[in-house]
Formats: structure tokens, sequence, C-alpha cells
């Protein structure tokens, strides 16, 4: 499974929402649910499903889900 | 304000200024004893 | 000790500060070339002039280049890198260093040690801020090609016209800003609107404030003779607000002072303010008063700290988390603002206020459901509760603030 795929999940999880499908220009904006906390939460949930750990001001600098995803590549070794 | 002056014509802009200026000057000489705030943290 | 005779007053309200901000728009622009080195000759000479010892000196030397030097060691290359350690370590060391140097009166640990109050310079807290925004940008810093020397870096820490009050600018911004080639010239109609900006600033200070804070003492010395509790409160709301309103005017008029001067030597500083007191709840006025403090406490304390919480103690209880967060990190926020007990009771203030104000905006919207919440939101009497109660309610926790109203009420207990 790519990471594209593999992280609607962990978006559809979080949310909990089964129709979300995610786009590289998607942002916070597009989802009603995502707020802070949630922004939080997917993050702590993205960390445990690809087993990596962001720093702060990473996630800080996330613009888009492109972006999130890009950053997991590399934080896994697969970009 | 700061809109509000923005939009005024010159003339008006340099008397709105020395008037303003006027007012603190005499507040400093005066001696307002105003403690600035937030300084030397 | 050595003390230094002749030690440079350096406010908003100085005269030194008063010529700098009429010659440097000059000084700033007789070469394009050369604008980041006479900067950075003003601000090292402006600092220099303000220590109040030689050990403070020496101090402040070490607390501005170690950060500078330390950087490149801190960047976490792999799981196994030195930095793992190191940087933990770095920020302790730094947090310890801030405590001791602030001397904060109820912690007793440092009382023990020698301290004098020469020991202390000029922006300790708004250099920290800044210091750790570069160490925890700088590999992101790198990876962007953000432009970093010596110089650059010192102008951030240091830049005069910040180092008192702030606003707290981030490294990038403040770089990006100050070499932006395609900022037009400043015509005189510019040079018009900052002068205004600048000295309208000035009257908000040292009249609107200084009227504001002689109501709030004023009401402040009549509590003791009001004679029964009732009254005594009235009276208390009464100095509050005053006491508020001079906060708000002093901070206000301080920031438009600097941004006006920076702006005229072709500087964007970040705008601190946004109406604070048309918000509806004691989050949004975070989001409104001292906007890049808030900033900075989101991004350096609460979100470290609410990330910890849920993937640890709070993982089955969300929002217990969140609230937990953000009460840590306004009772930290609140405290870093004076030395006393006073403050202390400050920060539990403001912790319990955005708490409260989150609770209650859940709870309303699992009852009405989020549209729901939205039309409620929009009926008079909730709006005018909403702004009446914000309002009182950051008067209260900010009438902690200058006034030892601990002090006051212990005398009579």
């Amino acid at each position: 499974m790519d990471t594209k795929a593999k992280l609607n999940e962990v978006f559809r999880d979080v949310f909990d929402d089964e129709t979300i499908e995610i786009t590289d220009e998607m942002t916070a904006d597009d989802i009603d649910a995502w707020d802070s906390l949630t922004h939080v939460q997917l993050v702590v949930a993205v960390e445990e499903a690809f087993k990596c750990k962001f720093s702060t001001v990473e996630v800080m600098k996330l613009k888009n889900v492109g972006e999130f995803i890009k950053l997991i590549d590399r934080k896994t070794g697969n970009a | 304000m700061n809109e509000l002056f923005k939009k005024a014509p010159l003339p008006v802009k340099f008397i709105w200024l020395s008037l303003e200026l006027a007012v603190v000057l005499y507040a400093v000489f005066a001696g307002t004893t105003t403690t600035v705030l937030y300084q030397g943290f | 000790m050595i003390e230094r005779l002749v030690m440079l007053n350096f406010s908003i309200g100085s005269i030194a500060f008063g010529v700098l901000l009429i010659v440097m728009p000059l000084l700033m622009n007789l070469k394009r070339e050369w604008r980041q080195y006479i900067f950075f000759i003003v601000n090292i000479v402006v600092f220099t002039l303000t220590l109040k010892s030689v050990y403070a000196g020496i101090i402040a030397v070490f607390w501005i280049i170690t950060p500078y030097l330390m950087a490149p060691f801190l960047v976490q290359e792999s799981e196994k890198s030195i930095s793992r350690f190191l940087k933990p370590l770095f920020y302790i060391l730094m947090l310890v260093g801030f405590l001791y140097l602030m001397h904060y009166d109820w912690i007793i640990i440092f009382k023990k040690l020698p301290y004098f109050a020469a020991l202390k310079f000029l922006g300790l807290s708004y250099l920290l801020f800044r210091e750790v925004d570069y160490t925890m940008q700088y590999e992101y810093l790198r990876e962007m090609k953000v432009r970093i020397t010596i110089v650059d870096y010192i102008n951030y820490v240091l830049n005069f016209y910040t180092i008192m009050a702030g606003p707290i600018m981030r490294y990038e911004e403040f770089v990006t800003d100050f070499y932006d080639s395609e900022k037009p010239a400043l015509d005189g109609n510019a040079v018009m609107d900052q002068a205004h900006r600048i000295i309208f600033g000035y009257v908000k200070v040292y009249v609107i404030s200084s009227f504001m804070s002689w109501f709030a003492s004023y009401w402040f010395g009549r509590i003791s003779e009001a004679g029964n509790l009732a009254k005594a409160v009235i009276i208390y709301v009464l100095f509050a607000v005053f006491n508020a309103l001079f906060i708000y005017f002093n901070f206000v008029g301080y920031c438009d002072v600097v941004a006006g001067g920076a702006a005229l030597c072709g500087m964007t500083l970040r705008e601190n303010f946004n109406k604070p007191y048309m918000a509806r709840s004691m989050t949004e006025f975070w989001n409104r008063h001292h906007i890049t403090l808030s900033e900075w406490i989101r991004d350096y304390i609460y979100s470290p700290v609410i990330k910890k919480l849920i993937s640890g103690p709070c993982k089955k209880n969300l929002f217990a988390g969140q609230c937990a967060a953000l009460f840590i990190t306004f009772l930290i926020a609140g405290i870093w603002h004076g030395t006393n007990l006073n403050y202390v009771v400050y920060g539990l203030l403001e912790g319990l206020g955005v708490v409260i104000s989150s609770v209650r905006k859940s709870k309303l919207q699992k009852k009405y459901g989020k549209k729901g919440y939205k039309e409620y939101e929009k009926k008079l009497p909730v709006i005018i509760f909403e702004h009446a109660w914000t309002m009182l309610y950051v008067a209260l926790s900010f009438s902690f603030v200058g006034y030892d109203v601990i002090g006051f009420i212990m005398e009579r207990v």
C-alpha cells in the first residue's frame, strides 16, 4: 500500500468519516472536523501508523496534505 | 484613527500631526508618571 | 561589584530612543548594501550601553552567542545521534539560566545563590523567545536556504526596536522581510502615515494610558475605605477595568511606536493586536491580544505538551488532554509576566479562563450541534453576555498585573 492510501485510512479513522478522499492540495479548511485538537490527534495517529516521529517545527510548516505525504516519505525512507 | 488619517488631505495631516505632537510633548513635560509596561523584562 | 556609573536609559520614552527614531531611517537609507551592517553596529552599541554591569555583559555575550554556535549540533540527524541528549540538555540549561537571571520571588532555591540586580540585561525574556525560535527552526532554515549569518542573527535577536517588549518576530520572517528587495521605497505619504502611527502611539502611552493608570490607582486606594463587601467588590471592578485599559493602551501604544519606527527603516514588524476587547471568549482574546506571544507559546509550549498528553496519559480522553495542555500553557505564560506570586495567580486565572471557554464551547456544540451552535452564537443576549463576561474576566485576571493584590488581601486577613 502506498503512503497516500495508508494516510487516507488514518484520515478516515481520525475524522470518523468513511467518505474522505485525500488529495495533495487538501488543507484543514476542507474537512469540517479538522481543528487544532484533531490536528494533533492526526499527527499522533500518523506517527503510530508509519512508525516515525515528527518534530513540532516539521508539523508547523505543513501547508497541505501533499506536503504531509512528502514528509512521511522522507521520514520512512520511501522518498 | 490610522485609517482616518490616511484619508485626510495633506494640509489636514500636517495640522493633525502637529497637534498630536504638541499633546505628547505637553504630557511628557508636564510630567505624566506613566511607567512604560513590559519593558526591562 | 563592578557597576557602571553611566548607563543608558532605554525605553520608548528615552531621549536615546527618540534620537534613534529620527536618525535611523536616514542612516539605513545611506546605501542599500550597508544597511545590515549599520543596523548591526547600532544594535550592539545600544545593547552594550544599557548593560548595568560588566558581569551582565559577560553573561549576555554567553547568552546570545551560545544558541548561535549550538544550533547546528541540535539538529537530530538520526535516532542515535548525540543531539538526542544534547537538545533537551540545551533547553533545560537555558530555562534554568533564565529562571535564575529573572530571579523569581517564589523559587526559593535561586534565592540562596549569589545574585545582584545589575546582572539582568535588557530584553532578557524576549531574547530567550527569539533564541528558542532560531534554534528550533535551524534545520528548516538550512533546508529552505534562508540566509544565516552572524550579522543577521545578531540583528534578529538584538533588534533595538523589538528588544524591549517584542513583537516576537520569527527568524525566517525577520530575514525575509529585511532583504525583501521588491518592497517599494517609502514615499512622502507613507512617511506621514508612519509618523502619525508613532506619535499617536506616544499619545496612547503618555496621555490615554497614563490617564487610565491614574483612575486605576485612585480606585485601588479606595477599596479599603469601602465599608462593606458589596461596595468593595464594585470598587474593585472599577479598579480592574481601568487597570486593564491602562495595560491595553500602554502596550498597544508601545507596539505602534516601534512598528512605525521600524517601518521608516523599511522593516515590517508583525502586528501584535487585533481589537482584543472585541473578543467573545478568553480563547479569542488571546488570539487578538499580544498575538506574537500567543503564537510563540502555541508553537513551543502548547504543541509539544498536547502531543505528549494525547499520545500518552490522555489517549482515551482527548478533550481532557486538550484542556490540560491549555491550562499548563497559559499558566506558564502568566507566570512569565512577572517575578512575584501575583503573576502565579494571574497565570492560574488565564489558564482557567481559557479552559472554561473551551469546555463551554464543546458543551454547547454537543447540545445544539455544529450548525445549531452557529445560530445560537448569533442571538443578541448571547452576544452581549459573551462580550461582557470576557471583558470582565480579562479585567479581573489583569488586576494581578502591576498591583500587589495578594499583599493587599494578606494585610487584611
